[in-house]
């Protein structure tokens, strides 16, 4: 089982090139990180650094892919949610937008409460392996206590491996503190794998001060960074897809030093989410066939050459509502990020509108689309005993299939879908010639319906409170 | 459990041999023919049609049951007397004219005969005057007509004119499906009635005798 081939746009040779190009820039042009911790620890080690500019050589560049891990374990509070990143295609929330959306109430800014709702829709979900990080924006919290409010939300309405937030030093301490509290066991983070956090480089060829603050803490904290370039050919990258791959692949291996620099060891995934610009506005364009190409050459550096767990944006579209361009766009985009490799994907849970909005029907639609996608990764069965050729013989010229007991014994085994209408037209009309949409959009608030109260207990809750309550006072004093 | 409710459930598992068993177990100890059939093995079916229709129950397990009921039919059959056999309940069905498909057709019959119809196949390629000699053969209420092309839909139409014809159009309500078939389709050609699949088709015959 299985695919046999996997997307491809590199020879062999290209991955040498793209290599060799990102090594040249490392080492002639150089990267900005805007710390002078992570300057004076590049310093420490030898690299060359002017400003704040990092000049890093290839040998530093070798030393940090030998201890960087090919696969690793994340540790969810539920240990049946744990999953190896690194294998398969595990699916995450989406990250950043500031809308959610719904067929009655249309587009508006998201809540604390809507930011609760879809934590309990991805623990709900069977497609959904990991849960927290920004699906929307909560705009009805103040900004102090915003990540507190979230990292809280995420561990009372999930149990599975949590994701944080790219924010400042004490920020990202907190967030750290409040899942090991969730765990139960001082000290445990050390040991174990049990948040991740997505960064994005400052393209071009430069890395924010925010965004190495929550590098150095997770990576000295020995949690998972996602080191995920947002690069726009044409804007803030190379009109080339090759070259916007090359930047991409660049800014990637800086930020992997870093972090190797920092723990030697440390998890982490060359995670893609470049794309190509919309060069009539000159901005973030979603859901373009372009976008994947880029991304599969960054998969393969990733994947092939350097021997990293992958991650790409994919299940993107540019559609502000839930209609016929939602659906072809998403499904290319997480098509192409499932046959180029990716272990994971990122924003492919009800994003509209280039990941400004998060739609609650989209987020039940795109769950079948997850599951479509991980069934064609399957391949078939190409075993013996599925060649048939008993049962062909036996079944003859005449009769059918639908009586034999081998098809009573594996019928169920075919993909059956969750929204989508496959029944008749004459059922379909009599139902009410409902758009999937509306159906998706009962599946929601029923899921929410039926979600647990609280999934923390009382004594692990009221850690938490305080623990919250502390860090408010003394900011507020 | 009784063993109505016993007989109901294994129909409803589709467990034909276990099914056949206890059938001839009631049988052997005197239990009434009919009431082995309406308490017992039309029970375990009427489990599996809501079942179907939400879903939960997909086609291979209702041919399961089917199955399972027709091993209790065979056995308790023979033993209804003449005025216990609905003759009303009798229908002929055949996929029409020029056309050899039969799976849609076969499984309309299974149901069919698993909701207590005495079903009349005829098989494929029917001709019309087939149909109208099986009406006057079996004095049948109901007939079926299936066909899966574009192309041979139209001999439907061909079959309803020879019935009318042959003036038994009022004595014989007309079911037709397939999947290019239609309700304006079967309004057109004068049928009494589409069925888009197998489980409307028994629920039609039933609505229609009634």
């Amino acid at each position: 089982m299985g695919l046999k081939t996997k997307l491809e746009v590199l020879n062999k040779a290209d991955l040498f090139r793209v290599h060799d190009a990102t090594l040249k820039i490392l080492r002639e042009t150089g990267v900005v990180f805007h710390s002078e911790e992570a300057l004076d620890l590049f310093k420490k080690h030898g690299a060359k650094v002017e400003n704040k500019t990092v000049f890093i050589s290839r040998e530093m560049v070798d030393q940090a892919l030998s201890t960087a891990p090919k696969t690793f374990r994340m540790r969810a509070r539920n240990d049946k949610y744990s999953v190896t990143v690194g294998e398969g295609f595990l699916v995450q929330p989406n990250v950043g937008p500031v809308y959610i959306q719904d067929i009655e109430r249309g587009r508006r800014e998201a809540t604390l409460e809507d930011y609760a709702n879809i934590q309990k829709l991805c623990q709900a979900s069977d497609v959904v392996d990991l849960v927290g990080t920004i699906p929307v924006d909560p705009s009805d919290v103040n900004r102090d206590d915003k990540f507190l409010m979230m990292m809280y939300e995420s561990l009372k309405n999930s149990d599975k491996p949590v994701i944080g937030f790219c924010a400042h030093t004490h920020q990202v301490r907190e967030q750290l503190d409040m899942v090991e509290l969730a765990m139960g066991k001082p000290g445990f983070l050390r040991e174990n794998h049990c948040t991740a956090v997505l960064v994005n480089s400052l393209s071009p060829l430069a890395y924010a001060p925010d965004t190495l603050e929550t590098m150095i803490e997770y990576a000295r904290r020995n949690q998972v960074i996602m080191l995920a370039p947002c690069i726009m050919a044409g804007v803030s990258g190379p009109i080339s897809l090759l070259g916007t791959a090359v930047l991409q692949n660049t800014e990637t291996i800086a930020g992997l030093v870093l972090v190797q620099l920092i723990n030697p060891g440390a998890p982490l995934v060359y995670a893609t989410a470049s794309t190509s610009g919309y060069m009539k506005e000159a901005t973030f364009a979603a859901g373009t066939p372009e976008a994947m190409l880029i991304n599969t050459a960054s998969l393969q550096m990733g994947l092939d050459f350097y021997h990293l767990p992958v991650r790409t944006m994919s299940g993107i579209t540019h559609s502000k509502i839930v209609d016929c361009q939602a659906g072809y766009e998403t499904m290319q985009s997480l098509m192409m990020g499932m046959m180029s490799g990716a272990h994971m994907s990122v924003q492919s849970l009800g994003v509209l509108d280039a990941i400004m909005t998060t739609s609650y029907e989209k987020f039940i639609i795109d769950e079948e689309l997850v599951r479509r996608v991980r069934r064609i990764s399957q391949g078939i069965d190409t075993s013996d005993e599925a060649l048939a050729v008993d049962i062909i013989q036996e079944v003859g010229h005449t009769g059918n299939y639908l009586s034999h007991m081998s098809t009573f014994e594996k019928f169920r085994t075919l993909w059956t879908p969750s929204v989508s209408d496959w029944g008749n037209y004459t059922d379909w009309k009599h139902a009410g010639s409902e758009d999937v949409t509306f159906k998706a959009n009962r599946k929601y608030k029923q899921i929410l319906q039926n979600a647990p109260d609280t999934l923390l207990d009382s004594e692990t809750d009221k850690e938490l409170h305080d623990y919250i309550a502390k860090v408010s006072s003394s900011r507020s004093s | 459990m009784s063993d109505f409710d016993q007989l109901a459930d294994y129909v409803f598992k589709g467990n034909a041999a276990a099914v056949k068993d206890l059938t001839r177990k009631m049988v052997d100890a005197g239990g009434n023919p009919m009431e082995i059939i309406s308490k017992g093995l039309l029970v375990g079916m009427d489990i599996v049609t809501p079942k179907f229709k939400a879903g939960d129950m997909y086609v291979p397990e209702v041919m399961m049951s089917a199955r399972a009921l027709a091993e209790g039919m065979n056995i308790v059959k023979p033993l209804l007397t003449g005025a216990e056999i609905a003759v009303n309940k009798t229908i002929i069905i055949g996929t029409v004219s020029g056309d050899l498909h039969d799976i849609g057709k076969n499984l309309v019959v299974l149901i069919m005969e698993s909701g207590g119809f005495n079903v009349i196949d005829l098989g494929v390629d029917v001709s019309p005057e087939k149909f109208v000699a099986a009406i006057k053969e079996h004095n049948a209420k109901i007939v079926g007509l299936s066909a899966l092309l574009t192309t041979t839909m139209l001999n439907m139409k061909a079959t309803i004119e020879l019935i009318t014809e042959e003036g038994l159009r009022d004595s014989v309500k007309i079911l037709v499906g397939g999947a290019p078939v239609s309700q304006s389709f079967a309004n057109e050609i004068g049928a009494d009635g589409y069925c888009a699949d197998a489980m409307s088709a028994k629920e039609m015959a039933s609505t229609l005798l009634n």
